[in-house]
């Protein structure tokens, strides 16, 4: 317990020395904070309209100025964030704890399940990611489910991978052959000491996966396949204001904004994170 | 070479039909009875149950998907929507797509490697970190904003190319502007990583040691060397591009293959839907073949060992 706690601490100082990532940090606190304080923050209701207000630029009363149905589009950005990292936080939960299982039995097992496992996996990857999530949703229609379901899908053979090959090398070392020595079975043995050990590059694969979640949240609502109006999600809102971008720009801005920073958040601390975890790769 | 090439083409066939397999399984995922989608609100049961036969929803999904392949093979799937063959609606927006990527990788690979190579070159220079914080930013940009801002700039405010839609070469310019940076900030990024660790081996430092003129040394030793793993990794983005290219023919209106399939999801038009994806994922999947096979041709190391 002492030890874990100092080297928390070592990579929580080399973590600290990245400019990067403490600004990417940051800004996921302050989205993360946006999320959940949305109700009591926000200056309006995000789908109140007003028609008379329809397209207005920003102004003091609305600072992101107004679309085109008279919403308030900073309310809309704020709220969009709730519904942007739900999505994204829960598909990458279920991403990494069905690609790592998978992983880790294809890593620890060998043979021809990891064969089988990974062959299947390279069939995922031979699938650019969106076009994936798009099949996905086109199947079963749009909606949060769904698009949950598409996100994990597509985002599990990552973890697959990551995982087989951390299990890969933990596998070879010496704890583990004294483990299985005094008798620890497999199944308990990779739960209990090879799993809580190949965490580091998991963590940085969940976070910079985070940032694709994010982008294909937005990119599917873009398209119309996402989240659907008048749920305030920032692709949705993006690309109805194309339509109006000849007289009114704002609309165009500021969601495409949000989903910019809060990706590039999530990219600054998992390149941070991999620095801080994995000294050796540093100068790369 | 020969066994090379051969042996990496037979490895294709498993991931081609497993990535047809896969995708024929999620479109079957569908809620609900085909026929009555595809028969329409208002047909009859006895229309429904032809529809059934004449498509051969009531086989087993093994003969299904056959049947599906085979007609595929011959040319003979065709939209639900127009009762065309896929293929001829498909193959000129296919063209359009291969156009946009060409000219995108052309856009990101001249940008990319040039700024790339001048910031590693002149290394922690005040180009270095502008070229480093661009691309910083650029690798999180997502492809709809970045065309809509393209938009906004080129379009609205200064008037100079169109905003949308495919008329002569200038409507070409916003679409791979947008796709071509996107990828130049990764490729720019790799260059310099690259060329880095190139400048600092032995056989360049005993070039300029021994006298060699240190241009002709980065030119022609350096960058050489570092145009392998690059082109690796120009090809490796097609997969991005073929992704990004659903994004951003919507954003630009460009007639491709991925405005086709987002239109036929909503249309409910599954064949192509099914056929779009397949076709576009079997393009990544080659490409990514070809992008092998060219490395293995020029670095002898990977096909000997």
């Amino acid at each position: 317990m002492k030890k874990s706690r100092k080297t928390l601490w070592v990579v929580w100082r080399r973590f600290k020395r990245n400019r990067f990532a403490v600004i990417g940090f940051w800004i996921i606190v302050v989205f993360t904070f946006l999320a959940i304080a949305a109700p009591w923050i926000s200056p309006y209701d995000p789908n109140e309209q007003d028609l008379l207000a329809s397209l207005q630029g920003p102004s003091l009363k609305h600072p992101f100025g107004v679309d085109f149905f008279g919403r308030d589009i900073l309310s809309r950005v704020i709220w969009g964030a709730r519904v942007s990292l739900t999505i994204s936080v829960e598909a990458v939960a279920i991403a990494v704890v069905l690609g790592v299982t998978l992983g880790a039995i294809s890593g620890f097992y060998g043979g021809v399940v990891d064969e089988v496992i990974m062959r299947i996996m390279d069939v995922f990857l031979a699938i650019p990611d969106i076009l994936l999530a798009i099949a996905i949703v086109a199947a079963l229609g749009p909606g949060t489910f769904n698009l949950v379901l598409a996100i994990s899908i597509y985002s599990m053979p990552q973890f697959a991978r990551v995982a087989r090959s951390a299990v890969l090398v933990e596998r070879k070392k010496e704890y583990v052959e004294s483990a299985r020595a005094v008798g620890e079975s497999s199944l308990s043995m990779l739960f209990r000491y090879v799993l809580p050990n190949s965490i580091s590059p998991i963590l940085v694969q969940a976070t910079l996966r985070m940032a694709r979640a994010i982008l294909s949240v937005a990119g599917l609502g873009f398209l119309g396949l996402g989240i659907q109006p008048p749920t305030p999600e920032w692709g949705t809102d993006l690309s109805q204001a194309r339509t109006y971008l000849q007289i009114a720009p704002h609309t165009g801005i500021f969601p495409g904004l949000a989903v910019f920073l809060i990706v590039m958040g999530f990219n600054f601390l998992g390149d941070g994170l991999n620095d801080a975890l994995n000294p050796r790769l540093k100068d790369r | 070479m020969g066994r090379f090439v051969l042996r990496r083409v037979l490895l294709l066939m498993p991931i081609l039909i497993g990535v047809s397999v896969l995708i024929f399984l999620i479109m079957h995922l569908l809620p609900g009875d085909p026929a009555r989608l595809i028969a329409g609100e208002d047909a009859s049961e006895e229309e429904i149950e032809m529809i059934r036969v004449k498509y051969g929803l009531d086989k087993p999904l093994v003969i299904q998907y056959l049947i599906f392949m085979e007609n595929l093979f011959k040319g003979e799937v065709k939209s639900l929507r127009s009762d065309v063959p896929v293929f001829e609606e498909l193959f000129p927006r296919y063209l359009n797509t291969i156009q946009l990527a060409f000219s995108s990788v052309l856009i990101a690979s001249i940008l990319g490697i040039l700024f790339g190579v001048v910031a590693a070159v002149h290394r922690n220079s005040i180009i270095d970190n502008l070229v480093m914080a661009v691309s910083l930013f650029g690798v999180s940009m997502p492809i709809f904003w970045l065309g809509i801002l393209l938009i906004l700039f080129f379009s609205v405010y200064l008037g100079w190319f169109p905003s949308g839609g495919k008329e002569g070469l200038s409507s070409l310019v916003l679409p791979s502007l947008t796709i071509g940076l996107a990828i130049a900030a990764f490729i720019a990024r790799m260059t310099r990583a690259l060329m880095l660790d190139v400048l600092s081996q032995d056989y360049i430092r005993t070039a300029i040691a021994y006298g060699f003129p240190r241009k002709t040394v980065i030119y022609r030793y350096a960058l050489k060397n570092v145009m392998i793993p690059i082109v690796t990794i120009i090809g490796l983005q097609f997969g991005y591009l073929m992704g990004g290219a659903v994004l951003t023919e919507s954003v630009f209106g460009w007639p491709g293959i991925g405005r086709y399939v987002v239109e036929a999801i909503f249309a409910r038009d599954y064949t192509v839907v099914q056929v779009g994806i397949m076709v576009i994922s079997a393009t990544f999947v080659i490409i990514n073949l070809l992008v092998d096979l060219i490395y293995a041709f020029l670095d002898p190391r990977i096909r000997r060992g």
